[in-house]
C-alpha cells in the first residue's frame, strides 16, 4: 500500500492539512477532547485521518493523519507500515516546538531513516520568539538536514509544497 | 572606519559599485600596512652555536619592538634567508632561494650578489644585531611599497568583478558583507532601509512588489550609507524583516545565470540547511537541486550533470543560497563516492513522479 | 454534561483536598459500577471505563494490564468503528466485540463521552456478559449525564 503519513503534536494541523489536498472530505475519529488539549481544540483525533488522492494510472495514494498524544503510538507503528515518507507538522505556537520536534523525529527514527521526512510549522501568524533558523540550528546540532517550511495548513499550495519537498528527498 | 555621509547620484554613464567601493578602499588599505610590518625570517643550515647567537640577536630586536616573524614554510615564503653559506645545505638553500628574498650568509670567506649581505665568521651578537636592526629597516620599507602596490592592483581587480554585476543584489550584499547601513531610495519605490549590522531590512513595499524592486535598474537609484543609529530612526513604524528574504529574492531575480565573486563551478559544495521555500520565490527545479546538495557534497558541474537542471538555474540557486549563508564549501576530494544510501528502484521513483504530476507539482 | 465538565476540570487540575474529595468520589461510584457488573456476570474478568479521548476514569483490572494503553486503544476502536458504521449507513456503533482464542472484549459507548470496554474469559456467558455490560452503560450515563 503506497501511502504518506502526517504526524505531529495536538493542533498542528494535520486533519487540516490532509483535507487540503485530498479528493475526498478525510475519514475522521475526531471525538471530544477531555485532556489539557481541550482549551486548544474541541476535538481530536484518536485513531486515524484518511482520505487519498489517485494518480492518472488509477494508483491510489493513500494519506494517513495520526494522533497526536503519546498514549496513541501505538496507532503511529501500525500506520507507517507500508508508507512511502513522512509529513511532521508542528505548531509553532506551542510553548516549546522545538522539542515537539526533536520529540517526533526520535519517535518516528526508523521510519525517517529508511523513507525520508519534511517538517511544516504552521499557525506562523503570530508573533513569537521561534523561527525558522531556531528550527534549523537543532536540525544542525542533531546533524540532520531536512526541508523545513513555514506553512498554513489550510492552503492547498503550502501542503503541495510539502509533499513536493518530499518527494525530492525521497528521489535522491 | 571613516564616516561617510555624502549622497552618491548614479547616472548611467558612471560606475555607480565604483564610488562604493572607493568609500572602503582606504579602510582596507589601512589595515593591510598594518598586517604587512612583520618581516618573515628563516634561519636554516646553522650550526648550534651559530643559532644560538641569531637567536639572541634577534631576541634583542624584538626587545626593541621590531615586529618580525619566523616562516611557516621555511625558505619558501620568508623576506629574510639566514644561511651557513660554507656548507653545502646552505649552498643548495642559497640556490633554491628567489631573487627578491635577502640573504644574510654567514661565511668564512667574503660573498657578495643582489640581495646578499655576508657576515664573516665567527659572529657576534652586539655587532649581528646592529645589522639586523639596518636590514629590517631597509626591507620594511621596500615591503611596505610592494605591498600598497599590490593591494591596488587587487582592489582594482575587486572593482572590476564588482562593476561587472550592476544590479541591487551587489547592493545589498555590500551592505551585508561590509556591515554597513544604507538607504535606497529610487523614483518607482519608497526608501528602503538596509541594516547590514544585524541582516535586517525596513521598508514599506508590498511583498508583491519585491521582485520589481531587486529588478530595477540602478541608473535612478541612490544610496546613502548612514549612521547605524538612524536606521532604527528612520524604520520606525515600517515592516523589519531579515534582509536574507530580499537577499533570496535578488539572486534568482539579477543573477541572471552568473556566478558570485570568489565562487566556483568546481568546489565541491552542500546546503547546511534547506531553504524556506514557502516564504522564498522558487521553482520546482530548486526543491530537487535541494535535496541533492542536503544529502552530499558535489560540485556545481556535477551537479548539473546529476540533475539536468540547465547550469542557469542552478547558478541562479547556488547565488541565493549562498547569499543568505546556507553554502558550505566542503574541502574534500571530489573523486571520492558520494552518499552509500542504495538508489530507489525505477518503479518507486516512477510512482514518486506520478504524485508530484497528480498534484501539479512540475516536471 | 454539567457534572462530566466539573469532573474533568477536578481531575485534571491540581486540586484541593475536597475538591479531591469529589472526583474521588466520582471514580469510586464508577469503580462500583463496575464491580456490580462483574458481580452480576461470573464470565466477566476485567472492565474498565475510559474517556472517548482514551483516558482512564475507572478500572477493575489485573495488575499486568497497562489502563493507559488500553484506554487509548478502546478509544481508537470504538471511534474508528463509529466512522465504519456511520459510512455504512448503520446507524452509532453499539458494541465493538473482539472474538480472541482466550477469551472476547467488548467495547461499547457508556453516555455521551464515555465508553466502557469488558474482557470476558470465554463464549459460553456471551449474552449475559453482553446484557449485564449494557446495564452498566446505563447506570454510567445516569452517573454522568
Amino acid at each position: 500500500m503506497d501511502k504518506i503519513i502526517f504526524t505531529g503534536p495536538v493542533g498542528a494541523g494535520k486533519t487540516t492539512a490532509i483535507g487540503a489536498i485530498s479528493e475526498t472530505p478525510p475519514v475522521g475519529t475526531d471525538v471530544q477532547c477531555t485532556d489539557q488539549y481541550r482549551q486548544l481544540k474541541e476535538k481530536t483525533t484518536v485513531a486515524m485521518d484518511y482520505s487519498y488522492i489517485t494518480l492518472e494510472d488509477g494508483t491510489r495514494i493513500h494519506l494517513y493523519g495520526t494522533p497526536g498524544q503519546e498514549r496513541f503510538s501505538f496507532m503511529w507503528n501500525i500506520l507507517t507500515q507500508g508508507g512511502i515518507g513522512l509529513v511532521l507538522l508542528i505548531n509553532r505556537d506551542h510553548s516549546d516546538p522545538i522539542a515537539q520536534m526533536e520529540f517526533y523525529l526520535d519517535a518516528f527514527k526508523d521510519f525517517i531513516n529508511e523513507t525520508g521526512v519534511v517538517i511544516g510549522i504552521t499557525r506562523s501568524g503570530m508573533d513569537n520568539n521561534t523561527s525558522i533558523d531556531d528550527f534549523q540550528q537543532k536540525l544542525l546540532q542533531r546533524q540532520q538536514i531536512f526541508p523545513v517550511f513555514e506553512v498554513d495548513a489550510r492552503s492547498t499550495d503550502d501542503v503541495k509544497l510539502l509533499i513536493h519537498a518530499l518527494l525530492a528527498v525521497l528521489q535522491v | 572606519m571613516s564616516k561617510i555621509t555624502h549622497t552618491l547620484t548614479i547616472q548611467a554613464s558612471q560606475q555607480p559599485i565604483i564610488n562604493v567601493y572607493k568609500i572602503y578602499q582606504r579602510n582596507y588599505l589601512k589595515k593591510l600596512f598594518v598586517m604587512s610590518m612583520e618581516i618573515k625570517i628563516a634561519v636554516t643550515t646553522l650550526s648550534e652555536e651559530d643559532s644560538k647567537i641569531i637567536s639572541s640577536a634577534l631576541q634583542m630586536l624584538a626587545d626593541a619592538g621590531k615586529k618580525f616573524t619566523t616562516s611557516l614554510r621555511g625558505i619558501i615564503d620568508a623576506h629574510l634567508l639566514v644561511i651557513d653559506a660554507d656548507t653545502e645545505q646552505g649552498d643548495h638553500a642559497l640556490q633554491s632561494s628567489t631573487a627578491g628574498q635577502v640573504k644574510l650568509l654567514l661565511a668564512t670567506s667574503p660573498a657578495s650578489g643582489k640581495n646578499i649581505v655576508a657576515v664573516k665568521k665567527p659572529i657576534e651578537i652586539q655587532s649581528l644585531k646592529l645589522l639586523l636592526e639596518k636590514l629590517f629597516d631597509k626591507m620594511h620599507d621596500q615591503l611596505v611599497r610592494t605591498t600598497m602596490m599590490q593591494v591596488q592592483t587587487e582592489h582594482k581587480v575587486e572593482i572590476q568583478q564588482s562593476t561587472s554585476c550592476k544590479t541591487m543584489l551587489q547592493v545589498l550584499l555590500a551592505a551585508k558583507n561590509n556591515k554597513t547601513v544604507l538607504r535606497i531610495c529610487s523614483t518607482q519605490f519608497p526608501d528602503v532601509f538596509i541594516d547590514g549590522t544585524n541582516n535586517s531590512m525596513a521598508s514599506t513595499i508590498p511583498q508583491t512588489e519585491v521582485v520589481g524592486f531587486v529588478k530595477q535598474p540602478l541608473d535612478n537609484v541612490v544610496v546613502d550609507q548612514l549612521k547605524s543609529s538612524e536606521f532604527a530612526v528612520h524604520s520606525n513604524k515600517m515592516n523589519i524583516q531579515s534582509l536574507h528574504n530580499t537577499l533570496w529574492v535578488a539572486a534568482i531575480e539579477c543573477s541572471n545565470g552568473q556566478l558570485l565573486p570568489d565562487n566556483s563551478l568546481d568546489i565541491p559544495i552542500k546546503l547546511r540547511a534547506w531553504p524556506n521555500f514557502t516564504r522564498n520565490s522558487f521553482k520546482p527545479e530548486y526543491l530537487q537541486l535541494a535535496a541533492i546538495l542536503a544529502k552530499q557534497a558535489i560540485t556545481l558541474s556535477q551537479l548539473q550533470q546529476l540533475s539536468g537542471v540547465p547550469l542557469k538555474e542552478i547558478i541562479n540557486f547556488y547565488n541565493a543560497a549562498h547569499a543568505v549563508d546556507l553554502i558550505d564549501k566542503v574541502e574534500k576530494d571530489t573523486n571520492e563516492p558520494a552518499a552509500t544510501k542504495p538508489a530507489i528502484s525505477a518503479q518507486k521513483k516512477g510512482l514518486l513522479v506520478k504524485i508530484a504530476l497528480r498534484l501539479g507539482l512540475g516536471k | 454534561m454539567r457534572l462530566l465538565t466539573e469532573v474533568i476540570q477536578k481531575i485534571s487540575s491540581n486540586s484541593s483536598e475536597h475538591d479531591a474529595s469529589v472526583s474521588q468520589s466520582i471514580s469510586d461510584q464508577l469503580t462500583n459500577i463496575l464491580q456490580l457488573m462483574m458481580e452480576g456476570a461470573d464470565d466477566i474478568n476485567a472492565a474498565m471505563i475510559s474517556s472517548v479521548d482514551g483516558i482512564c476514569w475507572a478500572e477493575v483490572l489485573p495488575d499486568d494490564f497497562d489502563r493507559h494503553r488500553f484506554s487509548a486503544m478502546s478509544s481508537a476502536l470504538l471511534a474508528l468503528s463509529d466512522s465504519l458504521a456511520a459510512e455504512g449507513h448503520k446507524g452509532q456503533t453499539n458494541n465493538v466485540l473482539i472474538q480472541g482464542e482466550a477469551g472476547n472484549i467488548f467495547v461499547m459507548h457508556a453516555g455521551n463521552n464515555l465508553l466502557l470496554t469488558v474482557f470476558t474469559k470465554g463464549e459460553s456467558h456471551m449474552g449475559l456478559s453482553l446484557a449485564h455490560a449494557k446495564q452498566a452503560t446505563e447506570n454510567i450515563a445516569c452517573l454522568v449525564i
